[in-house]
């Protein structure tokens, strides 16, 4: 009974994985924890089987549930007790940040650094939209997944691109000042 | 076009669906308004970027899972990680919680409610055998072997995460991890607190699970350099790799920031222009090229530098209370507990301004004294239990003396005893050693520790002026009386003051002139020196022998501190033309000065 239920399942969620398995990826910031929230994902929405199998629009019920689980986690991290003993107020990135590991970030172009740089300064929720938009997913579906009303979206979208790119900006020059002075020494 | 145009398309287009036309359009915009063109291109960064698919093996896991979440319910099912790193997860996920301090879930962290510790190593780790803390019986549930893991936070073991998929391991390191692993979840077992079901944070707390577990980490790498982890990390890991290593398995992984390292005097720099590390601390600092990595930084980061410090900065006030433990408690090979020993005693900066004097520390050292396989570390464990003066240390002593085979352990303990005298016991050892030991110049050794300084003065000058010895047993005598007897072989000039009556100067007189062996010759021409004496300056003049001319002016112009001697200063005036004591004296002999 079990077995054919989870079979069902799996045909249901199996096509969506790969995307699912993008944004993840994009919200995380790395594959490890990707992979962590997808199975969070699909934990979750295996308890909230079955009427949402009925809905045509599995990447959406999907994707709100990835949404939210996201947002838990960030909550969690923000709230819970993993946090800095000394106050949690240190303004110095953690080694235990989101930003990938040491020999990840040796493997990746300098760009794509900094764009994990800019990208760590975003709230989870800016996260996300960009996520689903860089997706390709248009405003009715990102609308449908989140249930914010179109325009509301486009305003977040904008402050979410906006805040992204000043990030980009940012990190860049750091990034100049950095290779500079690692030069002059 | 313009910048709502911009917005609408970013907003709800396709950018890479516009034809030429639109794009030409797009950048003419793009090309005037730097707002849009920085959103457009970070939006088209955003959507071409390269991300990862999902692999099989992760699929595949991802499965499995949920066909135990199926058979099984949700919750008991978390982590799509491989057994391998279940264990860390664990580990990782309790030391976290326990080293952070009370919080509200705590069960979530550690364990599922309906599952016992126990129960949870067995999936991976198969039966137990017995912890080195023993004492807690296993569950009924070890033998039902459920790998089930327990939930962790998806975010708390992020380090772990990293260092052990994300960075693609190599084998020798996967082998290290293993070897920690297992160490800490050994550790883990020893520890009766654990294997309560769904303790309570204050409980586990209490219980001070977290310390042992990192103590021992720190303590495997910062000491153990026998140790198959630092050999390991010694030829494979760099110093990034080895931060890591530290911060994954370090129980309080989100608390060793940048900040903290660096605040325990080691900084992490990554540089992407460079793409190399900069890593500073651990008492040296470099640019982390592979190429220009040279053994000794290896060494100290690698070896002990970071894994001392960041001991410090964690245990900065029960430091000594756990390598109390870790010393008196055979858990390391000898060499690694006496490095501790010596961090212990020492702080680990120099000379031991802090003797031992707890009596269980006395009491572990006295074992680890008497069991330690190679004389030379017994000898140096003896030495730090008799600097502490601990009065327990004294009877040990004399067993040391009276009975350990190497000739190194019987010297230390006849310079050691020396702290209990006049105690019967150590007295009676003494006077048996002076009579018994199977080596003349340790017999010599401890008759001279048994007599009084006075005593030794008197045998001194009548070996001296007793013509019937030779030159070198004469000044053998000397020697022993200067070094209070500790070193009759050693070099004479180091220690003590001898008051020496005349005859006895003249006897050294007698002996520089006389003897034909150079180092009996030094000795009596230093004494000399060392009083200042004006036998010394005739000497000078008596000897032809270029040679000892030479060693003879530096003497005289070490001892020219006898400033105010008006007779001394016209004699070394009248030696002044030779090169060699003008060099020596040049500025001494400035007649200001008198």
């Amino acid at each position: 009974m079990a077995r054919s239920k989870l079979a069902r399942f799996r045909k249901l969620v199996e096509p969506e994985l790969a995307l699912l398995f993008r944004t993840a990826c994009r919200l995380a910031g790395n594959k490890a924890d990707a992979e962590d929230l997808v199975q969070e994902t699909c934990l979750r929405a295996w308890e909230q089987l079955p009427h949402p199998a009925k809905s045509a629009h599995v990447d959406r019920w999907l994707h709100r549930i990835l949404m939210n689980c996201f947002i838990d986690g960030a909550r969690r991290k923000r709230d819970g007790p993993v946090q800095a003993i000394d106050g949690g107020d240190d303004p110095t990135p953690q080694l235990a940040s989101a930003a990938p590991g040491p020999a990840d970030l040796m493997q990746q172009d300098e760009q794509a650094l900094v764009l994990d740089r800019a990208w760590e300064t975003l709230e989870a929720n800016q996260k996300l939209l960009l996520s689903l938009r860089a997706e390709g997913l248009d405003l009715a579906e990102i609308e449908a997944i989140t249930g914010i009303s179109r325009d509301v979206l486009r305003a977040r979208l904008h402050r979410a691109r906006r805040r992204l790119a000043r990030g980009l900006e940012a990190e860049t020059e750091a990034a100049a000042q950095e290779a500079n002075s690692g030069r002059n020494r | 076009m313009n910048c709502q145009d911009i917005s609408l398309l970013l907003d709800d287009g396709d950018p890479g669906a516009l034809d030429a036309s639109a794009l030409a359009e797009v950048q003419v915009h793009l090309d005037s308004c730097a707002d849009c063109a920085a959103d457009w291109n970070m939006q088209v960064r955003l959507m071409r970027r390269e991300l990862p698919e999902p692999d099989e093996v992760f699929v595949s896991r991802l499965w499995q899972a949920m066909a135990r979440a199926a058979s099984s319910g949700r919750g008991a099912v978390r982590s799509g990680r491989p057994l391998l790193l279940g264990g860390i997860l664990l580990v990782g996920a309790a030391a976290a919680m326990l080293s952070i301090g009370p919080f509200d879930e705590a069960g979530q962290w550690l364990v599922d409610t309906a599952r016992t510790p126990a129960a949870v190593f067995s999936g991976s780790e198969g039966p137990r055998s017995g912890g080195a803390g023993g004492g807690h019986a296993l569950s009924a549930a070890t033998d039902a072997r459920d790998p089930r893991i327990p939930a962790a936070s998806i975010q708390a073991n992020r380090l772990l995460v990293l260092a052990t998929e994300v960075d693609g391991l190599t084998r020798e390191e996967l082998r290290v991890y293993e070897i920690i692993r297992n160490a800490m979840l050994a550790e883990l077992r020893a520890i009766p607190a654990i294997n309560v079901v769904a303790p309570s944070a204050e409980e586990l707390e209490a219980a001070d699970v977290r310390v042992p577990l990192l103590v021992r980490l720190l303590a495997m790498i910062g000491f153990g350099e026998r140790d198959p982890v630092e050999r390991a990390t010694a030829r494979h890991f760099g110093a990034e790799r080895w931060v890591q290593l530290v911060a994954g398995f370090n129980p309080l992984a989100p608390v060793m920031s940048d900040a903290n390292f660096s605040r325990a005097g080691i900084d992490v720099r990554y540089n992407s222009f460079a793409d190399d590390f900069r890593i500073t601390g651990g008492g040296g600092g470099a640019r982390l090229n592979p190429a220009e990595r040279g053994q000794h930084f290896e060494w100290d980061i690698n070896g002990r530098g970071i894994a001392v410090r960041v001991f410090r900065l964690l245990f900065r006030d029960g430091q000594q209370a756990y390598l109390e433990d870790l010393v008196t408690t055979p858990r390391f090979n000898d060499e690694q507990r006496l490095r501790m020993l010596y961090m212990f005693d020492t702080g680990g900066f120099g000379p031991a301004p802090s003797p031992v004097v707890n009596d269980e520390v006395i009491e572990g050292l006295i074992g680890f004294a008497r069991t330690a396989s190679d004389g030379s570390i017994r000898a140096q464990v003896w030495t730090r239990i008799a600097s502490s003066g601990h009065p327990a240390g004294a009877l040990p002593l004399t067993e040391a003396l009276l009975y350990d085979p190497d000739e190194r352990v019987r010297t230390t303990a006849i310079d050691e005893l020396d702290r209990y005298l006049p105690e019967l016991a150590v007295s009676i050892a003494l006077e048996n050693s002076a009579a018994n030991d199977p080596s003349p110049e340790l017999r010599e050794r401890a008759r001279w520790s048994l007599m009084y300084p006075a005593e030794r003065l008197a045998e001194v000058e009548s070996k001296l002026v007793d013509t019937n010895l030779s030159p070198e047993e004469r000044t053998r005598a000397l020697i022993l009386a200067r070094t209070e007897g500790l070193s009759p072989a050693g070099d004479p000039g180091q220690l003590g003051f001898l008051n020496l009556a005349d005859s006895s100067l003249d006897a050294l007189t007698e002996i520089a002139v006389l003897s034909e062996d150079p180092a009996t010759v030094d000795i009596a021409l230093m004494e000399l020196g060392r009083r200042g004496d004006m036998r010394l300056v005739d000497l000078w003049f008596e000897q032809l022998d270029p040679a000892l001319r030479s060693r003879m002016a530096i003497l005289l112009g070490n001892y020219l501190d006898v400033e105010q001697n008006r007779e001394l200063y016209e004699r070394l005036r009248e030696i002044e033309s030779d090169e060699g004591i003008r060099r020596q004296m040049s500025d001494r002999l400035n007649p200001r000065r008198f």
